[in-house]
């Protein structure tokens, strides 16, 4: 008997217009659990090496989990996984809100979508039924008007619908795919591989509820959660003010990304912080399926919701922009055009410092500013890289290809890992953050160990004393490279990894929530009736980690691969950690350690052996090992 | 012995309410450690990243003296 899941795939082929469906058994379900895992699984098994991220033989998977849906907080989220078109690697990006409950409502637990549509047209997935409609009158439509235009088609209120709008009609590199206007798989490029299928959106309606093994105790936990979160300072905070919260906290401590990271202290950081948000807009909170935080934050009339605090750092501090109005039309414009905030407000700061560094000039801009702090251009320039005008076309590639286009040494202000752009952290004040961001499959991004090293400083912090049924109870200094660092940076992967493979949300359990992981666990067998443990979880999230490398291994990637962006290994130029700089050697020497604890050879390969451990030993011969 | 305690970003509204810079003065006795401040000012210790003493960071058993500065910062957590 199955529980918390369908136990069903749909697979559609968009080319031939013909769907299937695949029902894998329990030992699928329980080995690979959803998002990542069964993202990189099909991925793996299914993609030859070589193919063309933005072709027809690319595979686009939407995966839910086998617990999402079930209600209680934090485990709505679902992933989609395809190879990037940024990196050339695994591209995966993560989602909360509604859709990925109402596609296990719908039916279905993943969603893999194969081939190229003739002409544009969005899917329709219907209590079990599967149609193709017609969206050639929605092609070239924000991502509200269409979701709009599709409600009313389908004239239905309660579908919930993922869209992409012309960003990833344009086939810019980071387009994004969003959900419900503020939900949105942001990175890896995977709006721009949904429009290379002429896909527009995925609607879903769902009536069938799940069936779960002990409702009591999941109600149990939900109800634990509620009257706990508002007593942990990190669930309160977000409640309060969302992630925007972040701004001024990272800012004192002199990591708040400045002047496209040579600086970490942005002196009118108060103009843009979220006191300054809440003094000058009326902002309301939102929430996700079955969570009461309601960390998201919207402002009053208005579409497209609040800047997280990547996005506040990627158009304000990082481009010296003190203009809160700006930051937060900056972040409607990208989600109504689907287009990442984090990719483009880095792509601005690379065209910044190259107009700086006198590579590029105000023609290239149309007469445009576009220095440091010139908040005139900012607006004008995402609509560039949106429409791919003038050079928005080269921006609209991604810092990597764009540094290669422009050529002239403009590589060192390009600030990415793989192809993808730098989220808006800087490593020089957390070193195993830092290892992360080289170490990543989907390249450089911020959840690959939540909450950052900065958590773990103090001998009673909230995080360490979560983390020591890890059997981590030291704290260590964030600016600590020594192996203890690599130990904790590789458990809190595995972590971070199962979160994407189960569809949890970062700020549910902990360590950056409220919910311990006895609790975490219990909610689980509740739902799937699965007699599992932390460890067993664990496992899979570092299968996750594995397959995804894997995927990687076979494209190519070696350790030349798993590098950080030069700047790093200079000296920060300004706020409280001036001078601090990585040092090399100690990056090489803790890269060499993590391959090795981790069961990889020098180059970052999985050996057999741990392939075998993980029970994946099918992998090796997409290795050739 | 008398220290300044100086709070930042939202510490600051919690725990030095009325001063702009976010510091506190402290009269404490004699071998007093951070602990002591701490408790004096009713600091959850759940929501604090670091502390900096006179421009070094320690842990909450590091004893302070006359004219001593400590820098209180909150938890970092983006997102």
């Amino acid at each position: 008997m199955r529980y918390g899941y369908n136990g069903r795939i749909l697979r559609v082929d968009l080319s031939s217009m013909a769907i299937a469906f695949e029902e894998p058994d329990e030992n699928f379900f329980r080995t690979y659990l959803g998002g990542k895992g069964i993202g990189s699984y099909y991925l793996l098994r299914e993609l030859k090496r070589g193919v063309e991220p933005l072709s027809p033989e690319n595979e686009l998977i939407f995966a839910a989990s086998v617990i999402t849906g079930a209600p209680a907080p934090a485990i709505c989220r679902y992933s989609v996984v395809s190879k990037s078109p940024l990196t050339g690697g695994y591209g995966g990006s993560e989602a909360g809100g509604w859709w990925g409950p109402e596609l296990k409502f719908g039916g279905f637990d993943a969603v893999i979508i194969e081939g190229k549509a003739e002409k544009p047209i969005y899917i329709f997935i219907n209590d079990g039924h599967v149609e193709f409609k017609d969206a050639e009158h929605l092609w070239g439509l924000p991502v509200g008007d269409a979701e709009k235009a599709i409600r009313e088609e389908l004239n239905n209120k309660k579908i919930r619908i993922l869209a992409i709008g012309p960003g990833g009609e344009n086939l810019v590199r980071y387009a994004c795919i969003s959900n419900d206007l503020i939900h949105v798989n942001g990175r890896s490029g995977m709006g721009a591989v949904m429009g290379s299928k002429n896909l527009k959106a995925i609607a879903v309606r769902g009536t069938k509820s799940l069936i779960m093994k002990d409702p009591e105790r999941v109600k149990h936990i939900a109800g634990w959660f509620a009257q706990n979160f508002r007593k942990h300072p990190l669930t309160e905070s977000l409640r309060e003010n969302g992630t925007h919260a972040g701004v001024e906290r990272l800012k004192v401590i002199g990591l708040l990304p400045t002047r496209n990271f040579h600086s970490g202290g942005f002196e009118m950081s108060g103009r843009i912080n979220c006191n300054s948000l809440k003094e000058n807009y009326s902002i309301e909170k939102r929430g996700c399926f079955g969570c009461p935080m309601r960390c998201k934050k919207v402002i009053a009339n208005r579409e497209y919701g609040s800047p997280e605090y990547e996005t506040v750092a990627a158009f304000g501090s990082n481009l010296e922009v003190s203009n809160l109005d700006v930051i937060i039309k900056a972040n409607e414009l990208c989600n109504k055009y689907g287009i990442d905030t984090i990719s483009t407000g880095v792509s601005i700061a690379f065209a910044m410092e190259c107009v700086e560094e006198g590579i590029l000039h105000e023609k290239d801009f149309d007469g445009l500013d576009v220095r440091f702090g010139n908040e005139a251009s900012v607006l004008k320039i995402v609509e560039m890289i949106v429409f791919r005008k003038g050079i928005g076309d080269i921006l609209a590639e991604g810092v990597k290809r764009a540094s290669d286009i422009i050529g002239k040494n403009s590589a060192k202000f390009a600030m990415h890992v793989k192809g993808q752009e730098m989220p808006l952290h800087d490593p020089r004040g957390k070193f195993g953050f830092g290892l992360g961001l080289a170490v990543s499959e989907t390249g450089a991004e911020h959840n690959i160990m939540v909450p950052h090293d900065n958590a773990f400083e103090m001998r009673d912090s909230l995080c360490l004393k979560e983390i020591q049924p890890l059997g981590v109870f030291e704290p260590l200094d964030a600016l600590d490279s020594s192996a203890k660092k690599v130990r904790l940076y590789l458990y809190l992967e595995n972590i971070s990894s199962l979160w994407n493979t189960l569809g949890v949300c970062n700020f549910g359990p902990v360590p950056r929530g409220v919910l311990p992981f006895g609790k975490f666990v219990d909610l689980v067998e509740g739902i799937t009736g699965f007699e599992t443990s932390l460890w067993e979880l664990l496992k899979a999230g570092e299968r996750s980690t594995v397959l995804s490398r894997s995927f990687n291994v076979m494209e190519g990637f070696r350790r030349k691969d798993d590098f950080i962006p030069n700047r790093f290994f200079e000296p920060l130029e300004g706020g409280l950690l001036t001078g601090k700089k990585i040092e090399r050697s100690d990056f090489e020497e803790a890269l060499t350690t993590y391959y090795r604890m981790k069961g990889y050879d020098d180059e970052g390969r999985p050996t057999l052996a741990k392939l075998q451990e993980l029970d994946i030993a099918w992998v090796a011969e997409k290795l050739i090992l | 012995m008398r220290v300044q305690v100086k709070f930042y970003a939202d510490l600051k509204n919690k725990y030095a309410r009325g001063n702009r810079d976010g510091i506190v003065e402290l009269v404490l006795k004699e071998n007093s450690d951070i602990k002591d401040v701490f408790e004096r000012l009713g600091i959850d210790d759940r929501e604090i990243g670091f502390i900096i003493l006179n421009e070094k960071k320690v842990q909450k058993d590091a004893t302070i003296a006359d004219g001593d500065l400590i820098e209180i910062f909150s938890f970092v957590a983006g997102g």
